[in-house]
C-alpha cells in the first residue's frame, strides 16, 4: 500500500517539485551572485569609492579626480566581470546537474537496482 | 463527522506513520547521515587515489550509493506527505499519528498512550496509568464526533475527545487542569512540529535566499561613521512574530518605497521594535519590491551619537556626515528606536533635529524607519509639521499579552534541546503570566529569555532536569520581593482572621473591616484579575476616624511592615503642574513622584492621602491606573502598579456622614447616598469612584470607641515609660479627661495621641522632679494629676 503511493508521488508529483527545486537553486545562484544588481551597476564605482569633483577650474585637481573615478569604474567593470562569469558556470552546473538528476530520478529504481548488481559482482 | 471517519482521511500520512514507526525519524535522520557520509569518502577515495581497475572500490561505492538512492528518495516522499497543505488532506499529520495508535475501542486511552499524550501528560506532571486501566465508560471512534469535518487539528481533535468523554473532563479537572490550558498546549505542540518541520527544510526558496549575496558589497558603498554609532540588524531567525505584524510590515514597506519622503514612524508599545528584525527578515527573504531590495537596516545609537559628540557644532558636523555616507552607501535604511527622546537630548545640546534633518527626509536617498511610544508622541511629535508632514505615522495596537506567549513558548524549545531541561505547563504559564505581570519595563524578549536561561541554570546546578511552577514563582518572587506562592499555613490563617487582626488596631469601623479583609481574601487566594492593582480602595470619613491608621494597619499586616507603606499627599498635586509632579516631565527630564516609588519599591501599600484635592489629570491618571494597573512615565515608559494595594482615602462628603451619625443612622448603609452626595458636588468623577474595588465608609467615632483607642494609646504609652523604670496607669476618671481635651468633631481622634502624650508625659515628669514617684515605683494618675 504504501509502496503503491510512493510509486504514484516518484513518478507524480516529485516531477512536479524537482521543476521547482531546479527554480529555487538557480533562483539561489541568481541571488548569491546578485547578478541583477551587476549588471545594473555594471559601470558604476566599485563599492561608490572615488572622490567628487570640487568646483572651480582646478585642472590638476579634475584630472586627478577624473583618473581615480574611472579606475575605480574599471576595478568595478574588472571585478563584476569575473563574479558574473563565475555566476554563469554555477548556473550551467545547476542546469546540468538538474538534468542529470532529473533523468536518474525518472530510472531511479533501475538505476538501484544496477549499481546493487554490478557493485556486488565487482565485490565478489 | 466521527472518529471513524476522520481516521479514514487519516490514510493520506499511512506511509508517513508506518516509516516512522519501523524506524524512529531521529535514528532514521542519523543513519542517513552516516550513509551519506561513508558514501562520500568512498567517491573521494575513488577519484583520488584509485586507479579505475581497483574494482573492490568502485564495487563498494556502488553498493553503499543503491542502498543510500532510496533511502533518499523514501525520505524525500515522507518529507513530501508532512509538508503537504494539512488543509487539503483535511486535518494534520499530528492527529494522523495519535489516530494510528493504540486502540479503536478506546479513543482516550489510545490517545493518552500515543507519544503526543504521553508528552501532554508530562507537561502537565499527570500520570494517567491508573485512568487508562480503570473501568470506565470507553468510547469507540464511532462514538466520538468532531465539530468541523473540514479541517481537523490536534486542538479541535483533543477538545472534542475531552467534551465527549465525561470521566476524561473529570479526570482533568479533579487535577486542576482546565480543557483551555490542554488545548494551548496542543496549540503549541502543533506550532511547534511545523517550526521544526520548516527549519529542516534547507532546500525551500526561502531557506535558500536568506544565503547573503556576495555582488551587494561590490555596488553598494560603505558608512563608516554610520556604523561606528550604530547596530547593523540581524534579521529575525524564528518565524513566530511574523503572524503578529504581518500587517504592519507590509504597510511599512508600501512606505518605504515611495519615491520621496519614504519614512515611517511607528506609534505604539515598546513590542514594536521587534519590528525592525522582522522587516530587514524580510527583505533578506527577497520578497519585497525592488526599491528595497539588498538594503540593510542600521538601528542609530542616539545616546552614543550625542555624549560622544559632547557639544553642538561636533554633533551637527557628525550627524550631517552620517546622513551623508546613508546617502553615498544607498543601501541603507536609518532606524531610530525613540525618535522624542533622541530629538529631546539634541536638544539639551542646542540642536534642532528635526530642521536638520527635514531636507533628507524629504529626498528620494534617505530612508528612515522611526519608533516612538504614544504618549511621547502625542506630547513632542504631533505638534511638530515638519514630522507630520515628512513622516508617514503608523499607529500600531498593543499586542504585548500574544508576543510574550509566542516568545516564550518558542524560546522554551530551544532551550529544551540545548540544556536538557523540561518545561512542565503550569511553569510555563506561570512565567508567560509573571512576565505580563511584574515585568512591564524592559522588551518582553529579553525578560523571557532572561527568566528562562536563569530557570534553567538554576535546575541543572540543583541536577534537577523538570522546571515546575514552584521553580519558576520562586525565581520571580526572588527577583521581585513579592510572595507568589500559595499562602502557607500561617499566612491562611492571618487571611483568615484578618478582620481580628486590624481590629487590634483599627476600633470600631467594622464594615470597612470586613470589606477590606474580603478582598485580601480573594487577591491571596488568586482570583482576583491579574492584570489590575491587588486591590484599591476609597476610604470615605471625616478625619481622625482611622483611615490612615487601617492603610498602616494593612501594610504591617499583609506586606509584613509598616514601613511597606507609599505614601503620597495629593493635596501637593493640585496645581497645574501636578502631572508632571506625579509622573515626571518629559521637558525637563524630571522624574516623577509616583513612577520613582513604585519603581523603587513595587510591593506594598499606596496611601493617597486627601485623594479629593489632586487635580482632574492626576485624577484621570487613576482612572487609568485602577483599571489596568499600568501607567507610562513621562518618557513612555511603562510602570508596574498591580502589586500594590491602593487606598486613598478622603474627608469628602463628611459632613453628610456627621449629619447620619448624629441622626442615629448607620452611616455604612447610607454609602449610596454619600457618593452620590461627592458626585454630585462634582468632587470626583463617577467613573473614578465605579474604578475602585471597594469604597468604605469609615464613621465618625463614639465616645466608647475613642476610650478604646485611647486606651490603646496609653497601653503603648506606659510600655514607653516602664523601659525608663516607671509604671503609670490612667484612672477612668483622667481617661475622661484626655478624651475630653483630645477628641474634636473636626479632627476626630487625630490630636488624641498629642494630647494624651503631653499631658501624661508632663505630669509624669513634674512628679518625678517633685520626688513624689522614683524609679521603679507604679502609680495610678487621677484627673487632678493632669491639670496643669
Amino acid at each position: 500500500m504504501s509502496l503503491v503511493s510512493y510509486a504514484i508521488w516518484h513518478y507524480g508529483k516529485a516531477l512536479k517539485t524537482a521543476w521547482s527545486l531546479w527554480g529555487n537553486f538557480i533562483a539561489f545562484v541568481f541571488n548569491f551572485f546578485s547578478i541583477r544588481l551587476l549588471l545594473k551597476t555594471y559601470f558604476s564605482k566599485f563599492g561608490r569609492l572615488g572622490e567628487k569633483y570640487r568646483g572651480g577650474l582646478d585642472l590638476e585637481n579634475l584630472l586627478s579626480t577624473f583618473v581615480i573615478n574611472t579606475l575605480m569604474r574599471i576595478v568595478g567593470v574588472l571585478v563584476r566581470t569575473v563574479v558574473i562569469l563565475t555566476s554563469l558556470v554555477a548556473i550551467i552546473l545547476v542546469v546540468i546537474s538538474g538534468l542529470i538528476l532529473y533523468v536518474i530520478w525518472l530510472a531511479l529504481p533501475l538505476v538501484v537496482l544496477i549499481t546493487l548488481v554490478y557493485g556486488l559482482t565487482l565485490l565478489i | 463527522m466521527n472518529i471513524r471517519d476522520l481516521k479514514k482521511k487519516a490514510r493520506y500520512y499511512k506511509p508517513a506513520i508506518w516509516t516512522d514507526r519501523v524506524l524512529g525519524f531521529k535514528f532514521r535522520r542519523a543513519l542517513l547521515k552516516t550513509i551519506s557520509a561513508i558514501l562520500f569518502i568512498l567517491i573521494c577515495y575513488y577519484l583520488l587515489f584509485v586507479y579505475p581497475e581497483q574494482e573492490t572500490a568502485l564495487g563498494a561505492l556502488l553498493v553503499i550509493f543503491s542502498m543510500w538512492a532510496p533511502f533518499v528518495a523514501w525520505e524525500m516522499f515522507y518529507n513530501s506527505l508532512q509538508t503537504k497543505d494539512p488543509h487539503l488532506v483535511g486535518l494534520t499529520p499530528l492527529v494522523a499519528k495519535t489516530l494510528y495508535t493504540g486502540f479503536s475501542r478506546d479513543i482516550t486511552g489510545s490517545f493518552l498512550s500515543s507519544n503526543l499524550g504521553k508528552e501532554i501528560l508530562k507537561r502537565f506532571a499527570l500520570d494517567a496509568r491508573e485512568f487508562i486501566s480503570s473501568v470506565r465508560v470507553k468510547y469507540r471512534g464511532e462514538d466520538v464526533f468532531v465539530k468541523e469535518s473540514n479541517f481537523v487539528d490536534l486542538s479541535l481533535y483533543i477538545g472534542s475527545i475531552i467534551e465527549q468523554d465525561t470521566t476524561f473532563r473529570e479526570f482533568l479537572f479533579a487535577h486542576a487542569i482546565s480543557e483551555e490550558q490542554v488545548l494551548n498546549l496542543c496549540q503549541w505542540l502543533e506550532r511547534d512540529f511545523y517550526i521544526k518541520l520548516a527549519k529542516s527544510r534547507w532546500w525551500t526558496r526561502d531557506a535558500l535566499l536568506r544565503v547573503p549575496s556576495i555582488g551587494v558589497a561590490f555596488a553598494y558603498g560603505r558608512a563608516y561613521l554610520l556604523e561606528q554609532f550604530s547596530l547593523k540588524v540581524e534579521g529575525d531567525q524564528s518565524d513566530i512574530l511574523f503572524d503578529y505584524f504581518e500587517e504592519e510590515l507590509d504597510q511599512i514597506e508600501e512606505i518605504l518605497i515611495r519615491s520621496k519622503e519614504a519614512n515611517a514612524l511607528v506609534v505604539g508599545s515598546r513590542e514594536n521594535l521587534h519590528m525592525i528584525s522582522l522587516l530587514q527578515k524580510k527583505i533578506e527573504r527577497g520578497n519585497v519590491h525592488p526599491q528595497i531590495e539588498h538594503k540593510d537596516l542600521f538601528v542609530l545609537d542616539t545616546e552614543e551619537l550625542i555624549s560622544v559628540a559632547r557639544d553642538k557644532a561636533t554633533f551637527e558636523q557628525m550627524f550631517l556626515k552620517i546622513l551623508k555616507e546613508v546617502i553615498h552607501a544607498g543601501n541603507i535604511i536609518l532606524v531610530i528606536e525613540d525618535l522624542p527622546a533622541f530629538i529631546l537630548s539634541a536638544q539639551s545640546l542646542g540642536v534642532g533635529i528635526v530642521p536638520m534633518l527635514e531636507p533628507y527626509l524629504a529626498s528620494a536617498d534617505v530612508q528612515v524607519v522611526a519608533f516612538s511610544e504614544l504618549r511621547t508622541y502625542q506630547k513632542v511629535l504631533e505638534p511638530n509639521e515638519i514630522i507630520r508632514e515628512k513622516f508617514e505615522e503608523l499607529l500600531v495596537e498593543d499586542k504585548e499579552k500574544e508576543i510574550i506567549r509566542a516568545i516564550t513558548e518558542n524560546y522554551i524549545s530551544f532551550i529544551e534541546k540545548n540544556q536538557g531541561v523540561f518545561f512542565e505547563y503550569k511553569a510555563i504559564n506561570a512565567i508567560v503570566m509573571g512576565i505580563e505581570r511584574y515585568f512591564v519595563r524592559n522588551s518582553p524578549i529579553d525578560e523571557v529569555t532572561d527568566t528562562l536561561v536563569d530557570l534553567a541554570g538554576r535546575i541543572n546546578e540543583l541536577g534537577k532536569r523538570v522546571i515546575t511552577e514552584k521553580d519558576v514563582l520562586e525565581l520571580f518572587e526572588q527577583k521581585t520581593g513579592i510572595p507568589m506562592q500559595e499562602a502557607n499555613q500561617v499566612e491562611k490563617e492571618k487571611l483568615i482572621n484578618l478582620e481580628k487582626i486590624l481590629h487590634q488596631r483599627i476600633i470600631g469601623q467594622n464594615d470597612a473591616i470586613l470589606s477590606i479583609a474580603d478582598t485580601l481574601r480573594r487577591v491571596r487566594s488568586g482570583i482576583s484579575n491579574p492584570n489590575r492593582p491587588m486591590g484599591t480602595f476609597l476610604f470615605l470619613g471625616p478625619t481622625g476616624v482611622g483611615k490612615t491608621e487601617t492603610a498602616k494597619a494593612l501594610a504591617a499586616n499583609f506586606f509584613g511592615s509598616e514601613k511597606n507603606i507609599k505614601r503620597l499627599d495629593m493635596s501637593e498635586f493640585s496645581g497645574p503642574d501636578a502631572l508632571e509632579r506625579l509622573i515626571g516631565s518629559f521637558e525637563t527630564g524630571q522624574v516623577g513622584a509616583l513612577p520613582a516609588m513604585l519603581r523603587e519599591d513595587p510591593y506594598g501599600v499606596l496611601l493617597l492621602d486627601e485623594f479629593e484635592k489632586a487635580s482632574g489629570d492626576v485624577h484621570d491618571l487613576f482612572l487609568q491606573i485602577l483599571d489596568e494597573g499600568i501607567f507610562s512615565d513621562m518618557r513612555g515608559d511603562k510602570v508596574n502598579a498591580r502589586n500594590i494595594l491602593i487606598v486613598a482615602t478622603s474627608n469628602a462628603g463628611s459632613d453628610l456622614i456627621w449629619q447620619y451619625a448624629k441622626e442615629g443612622k448607620d452611616v455604612s448603609k447610607y454609602e449610596k447616598e454619600i457618593v452620590d452626595a461627592i458626585v454630585e458636588k462634582k468632587i470626583f468623577k463617577p467613573e473614578l469612584v465605579n474604578r475602585f474595588d471597594s469604597v468604605v465608609v469609615f464613621h465618625p467615632l463614639a465616645r466608647e470607641h475613642i476610650l478604646k483607642i485611647a486606651e490603646i494609646m496609653m497601653r503603648k504609652l506606659s510600655e514607653r515609660l516602664r523601659a525608663k523604670g516607671v509604671e503609670v496607669k490612667l484612672s477612668p476618671e483622667a481617661l475622661e479627661t484626655v478624651v475630653g481635651e483630645g477628641v474634636s468633631s473636626k479632627f476626630g481622634a487625630r490630636e488624641l495621641n498629642r494630647v494624651l502624650q503631653d499631658r501624661v508625659e508632663s505630669a509624669v515628669a513634674r512628679m518625678m522632679l517633685e520626688g513624689k514617684i522614683k524609679k521603679g515605683d507604679s502609680m495610678v494618675l487621677r484627673g487632678s494629676d493632669l491639670s496643669s
